[in-house]
């Protein structure tokens, strides 16, 4: 079995720029050496062949090979050997030293110029360099050198560790483009210490290298799917991804977070889960719903349409849990006469989140895998995104797209999902956890300065009035509402 | 195209909520539904292998005078959960004609909202599917 080498490079010089441990083969050092155009002089496996006229050339270099334990002598552009053996004839021909003029008026192609270069391969690779300082003595050959040994060029990848991936999470910048997460870390608190974000959905990897250890299931049955394991993953990633030289980092990182799958006793039951979770948490932990349905227009909804969610919500918020809500992604106006006396039209006291345009307003090279044709402009940056809910019942709004998080692996891809990573997470569900880690974040701080949480109301007060306004974009006018993004620098000041 | 990831079939379709009139409860240890006034009804047209349970049986257990109004709605909630979603709409009529039943109505069909997991880059890990 072949040896491993292991080069160590683990210092970091930038943000997204290190380079870690890899490993090459053990392939032998092998010398290079290339002929003189004019020296009539080919090879066989094992040593060097000449005409008679030639012999003394040949037999230079096969008094070299004979001072040392060669494996083998070959074509270093895989020629065969007879076909090197033919540029004997043109090598003959050339004067000394031949011009590119001369060279070409003889015929010298490059087929010919690539014949002169041998590969000699010594059976101990400490060799290597004696063999090619004693050939570079040798009048037939041009130059001979120990061959370079290749070292991967770029950055490091999946196939060697995994990169750095947050100058890609621009969400976590400074507003207007991100929620400005990075700009209150160093608050007291505010990465979310102390508070618990419960994720309700279906499945996560909850062994992905950037979580967290001990994300436990507090509740329900996890479903063997993958697309719903990516997704969980995906939400995760973007609140508690843990911060280090790899990988994401999440908007609240120092945030403890559980998951609650919504099926029960083989069927969904999101009144159960959203009840039973708020049993587990206490008065500052924050709740996601990342689950819509299909409502009477035949298009996606919020959850707390129906009206045993809304009441397990209503339940929740009364204990002091912070409810985030994705709007869902159904182009649907929630205002309309059909939605009166529903979830859709009444103060839950849920946070519900819409999907906005990030400020990388355009698809990428292949259309973003469906959406619509490579590099195709999407809309203005913190408007409507097309599929978003909106309505009055809309609070606030997160990236619903181009979202950099854990899972899918579209970004970094991996034998092992477990290195999978996503620049294209997507939807309102990309957009509640954006929301959802801001509120821990301000709760976290809050518990920090004041000795206690906020009241749910009182952190949506705080995210809509202090929060990045919404903006016009052709087709979606603010009257779609899916209100403002969050601005955590000016949100800390009303903690 | 709007975004959505579906779940797998065997979650969905098999399951109706519904919700009680005021005044009823269900003896799930019985299978009967029961009011104040000594009323009761057997659902006796479920198919073998159905269940019904509370939604939230915490809640439908606890007594009412601890409980929020919230919770105290969510104590009216009920599933029936079929074994296969075959004939699950028809039974939703009969179970709108149960005495004990307020609204009764198919389950959400619930989804993720977000694009369907298709953005792998090929070569990469949408060759693990």
């Amino acid at each position: 079995m072949a040896r491993k080498r292991t080069v160590s490079r683990k210092k970091q010089t930038a943000p997204g720029f290190t380079t870690t441990p890899f490993k090459t083969p053990d392939l032998p050092d092998y010398v290079v050496a290339e002929l003189r155009y004019e020296s009539p002089v080919a090879f066989t496996t094992s040593s060097f062949v000449a005409p008679a006229a030639a012999e003394n050339e040949a037999n230079s270099l096969n008094n070299v090979l004979a001072r040392f334990d060669i494996a083998t002598v070959r074509s270093q552009f895989g020629q065969r050997i007879a076909d090197v053996r033919n540029r004997i004839e043109l090598a003959e021909a050339l004067p000394a030293e031949p011009s590119a003029r001369v060279l070409k008026a003889k015929g010298a192609d490059a087929a010919f110029r690539q014949s002169g270069f041998v590969q000699i391969v010594p059976k101990k690779g400490a060799d290597a360099k004696k063999l090619a300082d004693a050939l570079n003595r040798a009048k037939p050959v041009w130059q001979a050198y120990v061959a370079p040994r290749p070292v991967p060029a770029g950055l490091t990848g999946s196939s060697v560790g995994t990169r750095l991936f947050e100058p890609g999470q621009g969400y976590l910048y400074s507003a207007p483009d991100g929620i400005g997460a990075a700009d209150v870390w160093g608050l007291a608190g505010a990465k979310g210490r102390s508070v618990t974000i419960c994720d309700i959905e279906g499945a996560w990897n909850t062994r992905h290298e950037d979580l967290p250890a001990g994300i436990s299931l507090i509740g329900g049955t996890m479903i063997s799917d993958l697309g719903w394991r990516n997704h969980g993953t995906a939400v995760l990633g973007e609140m508690v991804s843990t911060p280090n030289s790899k990988g994401c980092v999440g908007i609240s990182h120092e945030a403890k977070a559980v998951v609650h799958s919504a099926v029960i006793n083989g069927v969904f039951n999101l009144a159960q889960a959203l009840t039973n979770a708020a049993a587990q948490l206490k008065a500052g932990d924050v709740i996601l719903i990342e689950l819509q349905a299909t409502g009477p227009n035949g298009k996606y909804v919020a959850m707390q349409y129906w009206s045993d969610v809304f009441s397990a919500i209503v339940a929740a918020t009364a204990k002091g849990i912070t409810v985030v809500e994705a709007a869902g992604n159904g182009n649907e106006n929630f205002d309309l006469p059909i939605f009166n006396n529903t979830g859709l039209q009444k103060d839950s006291g849920a946070i519900i989140v819409g999907a906005g345009i990030p400020p990388a307003n355009f698809l990428d090279f292949d259309g973003s895998g469906g959406f619509g044709s490579a590099y195709q402009n999407i809309g203005v940056p913190r408007s409507r995104i097309w599929f978003s809910n909106y309505g009055k019942i809309v609070n606030v709004q997160g990236w619903g797209f181009h979202v950099t998080t854990l899972g899918y692996g579209d970004l970094q891809g991996d034998a092992s999902e477990n290195k999978w990573y996503s620049m294209r997470f997507s939807g309102t569900s990309s957009a509640s956890p954006i929301v959802t880690g801001a509120v821990a974040c301000i709760q976290g701080r809050a518990k920090a300065k004041n000795g206690a949480p906020l009241t749910p109301a009182k952190v949506r007060s705080i995210l809509m009035s202090t929060g990045t306004a919404q903006v016009a974009g052709p087709g979606v006018p603010l009257a779609q509402r899916i209100g403002p993004q969050p601005n955590l620098p000016k949100a800390m000041l009303s903690v | 195209m709007i975004p959505a990831v579906l779940p797998p079939k065997d979650l969905t379709g098999r399951t109706i909520d519904l919700k009680l009139k005021p005044g009823w409860w269900y003896d799930e240890a019985r299978g009967v539904f029961l009011n104040a006034d000594g009323e009761s009804f057997v659902p006796r047209s479920l198919r073998r292998n159905a269940r019904i349970v509370y939604k939230v049986p915490d809640l439908a257990r606890a007594s009412p005078q601890a409980l929020s109004d919230a919770e105290k709605d969510l104590r009216s909630y009920l599933q029936v959960i079929l074994p296969t979603s075959h004939g699950t709409k028809a039974l939703v009529k009969q179970v709108q004609s149960w005495p004990a039943i307020e609204e009764a109505h198919l389950a959400p069909q619930i989804s993720l909202p977000t694009a369907a997991a298709a953005q792998r880059l090929p070569g990469r890990a949408g060759k693990k599917r």
